[in-house]
């Protein structure tokens, strides 16, 4: 597996934050808040909980500098924590709890649906409305592979190492998330 | 060449893939259809994907560093700086050979006493008077085995310069090499009358004790 190397730059900004300088630290997060929480969003498909965990997964990567060996990038070590998080937040919440009665209602009105409302700002659409069901359709693993491709640009490898899996999983699950989306969106793509 | 459309659409193919792909298309209106139905799903999808808010992000992460106990080692190194690096680099190489000149130290005096136990019986069997004697194989066959109490050993000096004994009598009969260095203990038999002749070549360890009177 190909993995990008950390430039100099990055380097020594890690080695700063390792020595306990926050502001290099800080020039780190905000060159990569918005991948992170990009990727977080993916997992848990909703954009607050993604803001949170993606802060939480700084504060994990400063706890944890030391650890980060070079040998692959920066940002693919700092995706592989914030997936790990996201995953483990999910995990949480699927939780099923039993309630009754009014509570059980009043719950239900606060879960997200499956893709949450990473497009409830678009959802007014009729197009944001099918692409969230065609996503709802898809595997959880297909749909995060796809949206990590296709939103945040994500190159196979780094998507890779970010799940903990071959690049040849990567593909298979992006050909079959492509084939299921061009499937389900037909109508939509012919227009 | 269906499968690998997606791939050739994110340019994630070998060269002469890529080149094989381009050709094809050239060519296959389905496949040339097919790749733009994946490139508008792509479009679509980044299209409806809503930006998160990110207002306060890196103050609200600083907040947070700011929360956790710096490491005892973080600080050492942000107060000492430079003093720090000179002390892990230059200096450790030789807090290592140091160490390890400690360690092969505390070898050598923690394994003395078995060097002397293994190595130094011989040497002590010398101006021992109990310790040692050389066996030859007698004449009449009657025993292949010389032992000899400490008062004998004793009177005839050094193992080395001691003639074959013919004990009186000798209980343990054991196949006796030509020269392999016999060893005669008295401290390993309790009493004195009773010696014990240790090979440890052949691991063969005899008990020799006088007739009753």
């Amino acid at each position: 597996m190909k993995s990008a190397r950390p430039n100099d730059d990055e380097l020594e900004l890690v080695e700063r934050a390792r020595k306990g300088d926050r502001h290099a630290f800080g020039v780190l997060v905000e060159r990569y808040q918005r991948r992170v929480v990009g990727v977080v969003l993916a997992v848990v498909h909703n954009s607050e909980d993604a803001v949170e965990l993606a802060q939480e997964t700084f504060v994990r990567a400063y706890q944890n500098l030391t650890k980060f060996e070079e040998r692959s990038s920066f940002s693919t070590w700092l995706y592989r924590i914030a997936v790990n998080i996201a995953i483990d937040w999910r995990r949480h919440e699927s939780r099923h709890v039993t309630l009754r009665g009014e509570e059980a209602e009043a719950e239900l009105g606060r879960i997200p649906s499956v893709t949450g409302d990473s497009f409830k700002e678009a959802s007014r659409g009729e197009t944001a409305q099918k692409i969230r069901k065609a996503l709802d359709e898809l595997t959880e693993e297909q749909r995060t592979v796809i949206l990590l491709r296709e939103v945040e640009g994500l190159s196979y490898d780094e998507i890779a190492e970010t799940l903990h899996c071959p690049r040849g999983t990567v593909m298979s699950r992006l050909f079959y998330a492509r084939s299921r989306l061009r499937e389900l969106l037909k109508d939509m793509l012919a227009a | 060449m269906l499968p690998l459309l997606g791939f050739f659409e994110d340019g994630e193919l070998e060269p002469h893939e890529m080149q094989e792909v381009a050709r094809h298309l050239a060519f296959c209106k389905i496949c040339e259809g097919m790749l733009a139905d994946y490139s508008a799903v792509g479009r679509q999808l980044r299209a409806v994907a809503i930006e998160p808010p990110l207002a306060n992000f890196t103050a609200e992460v600083q907040r947070r560093l700011a929360q956790i106990p710096v490491p005892v080692n973080v600080r050492l190194r942000h107060y000492f700086g430079r003093y720090w690096e000179q002390l892990t680099e230059r200096w450790t190489p030789g807090l290592a050979v140091g160490a390890a000149a400690m360690a092969f130290g505390a070898w050598v005096l923690l394994s003395a006493p078995y060097v002397e136990h293994y190595f130094g019986m011989g040497v002590s069997a010398s101006h021992h008077p109990t310790d040692v004697s050389q066996n030859q194989p007698s004449q009449n066959g009657e025993s292949e085995t010389v032992a000899s109490t400490g008062s004998q050993q004793g009177e005839q000096g050094p193992a080395e310069n001691t003639e074959p004994q013919e004990p009186e009598t000798a209980r343990g009969v054991v196949p006796v090499e030509e020269n392999p260095p016999t060893v005669i203990s008295k401290l390993e038999a309790r009493t004195p009358d009773v010696a014990v002749w240790s090979e440890p070549e052949t691991k063969t360890t005899v008990i020799w004790m006088p007739d009753a009177p």
